[in-house]
């Protein structure tokens, strides 16, 4: 080892050390965004049972403020993250009735949201 | 020093560095847990207390013997009647951790004796959180 030659010896080290580094970081990168579709999903989840609680009951309406942000969509326009509307399950359990609610949940993502409809609202 | 040998120095330095790194990440692990968890409690409690307001509201509500675990369950389950093998907003939280208080015009809801389990310590939470709402009355009186 002491009368080898140590040239290049830094460049495989280098290479070695940033393999695993680079791992390390696309890995927090890609725990991040997941993170962060899911927060952004689970929120469009709550908006679309709070608009389910305060209009008449309609199931693809509240599908659609989930995958596109709005109950009527414009024709043409994207879903969030490409979703289906098969992967939403919406009901509404208690109809009518004094515990009235609308649940949403996306099996696929773990989200699961109740929202009360008002007594006004029945 | 310099006739000295100084193989193993690197792995006395690395043992030392060792304690004090396994002992930060630990601690970033524990703080960035516990607001984690807390801000999913109280967001849970506050669902919590806009259902009893609502419902507490109700002139079958109050009466009802069910009520506070339908509650409690809102808060624990995210639902008043929870799908069998629920998972809770946070590990080791249950029905009777959640306290409810009916009072002449309001709801509170609170989290009681509850200790987030952060794996290395558990961190006590003083009655905290605690979500007050009026009743929302709606149509129903």
């Amino acid at each position: 080892m002491r009368g080898r030659r140590s040239c290049g010896q830094s460049l495989v080290e280098t290479t070695l050390i940033l393999a695993a580094f680079m791992g390390l970081m696309l890995g927090m990168a890609g725990v991040g965004e997941t993170l962060f579709v899911r927060e952004a999903l689970a929120a469009r989840a709550e908006d679309a049972a709070r608009w389910g609680a305060l209009h008449s009951y309609d199931a693809a309406a509240i599908r659609n403020v989930v995958l596109y942000g709005t109950n009527s969509p414009a024709s043409g326009s994207s879903a969030f993250m490409g979703m289906s509307a098969d992967e939403i399950e919406v009901a509404n359990p208690g109809c009518p009735g004094v515990d009235c609610r609308i649940r949403v949940t996306i099996p696929g993502q773990g989200i699961h949201v109740v929202e009360p409809v008002e007594a006004s609202n029945f | 020093m310099k006739v000295r040998s100084r193989k193993g120095s690197a792995l006395i330095e690395f043992a030392g560095s060792l304690m004090l790194l396994s002992a930060m990440f630990t601690g970033i692990f524990q703080i960035g847990y516990m607001f984690f968890s807390y801000e999913k409690l109280v967001h849970a409690v506050r669902a919590g207390a806009r259902y009893a307001s609502l419902r507490g509201a109700n002139s079958t509500g109050i009466a009802n013997a069910e009520f506070p675990r339908a509650v409690a369950n809102v808060v624990v389950f995210g639902d008043p009647q929870p799908a069998a093998g629920a998972k809770p907003v946070v590990s080791g939280i249950n029905a009777d951790n959640v306290e409810l208080v009916l009072g002449p015009s309001a709801a509170t809801v609170s989290v009681r004796d509850f200790e987030i389990d952060a794996l290395f310590t558990k961190i006590k939470l003083a009655g905290r959180p605690t979500v007050t709402f009026p009743y929302t009355t709606g149509g129903a009186k």
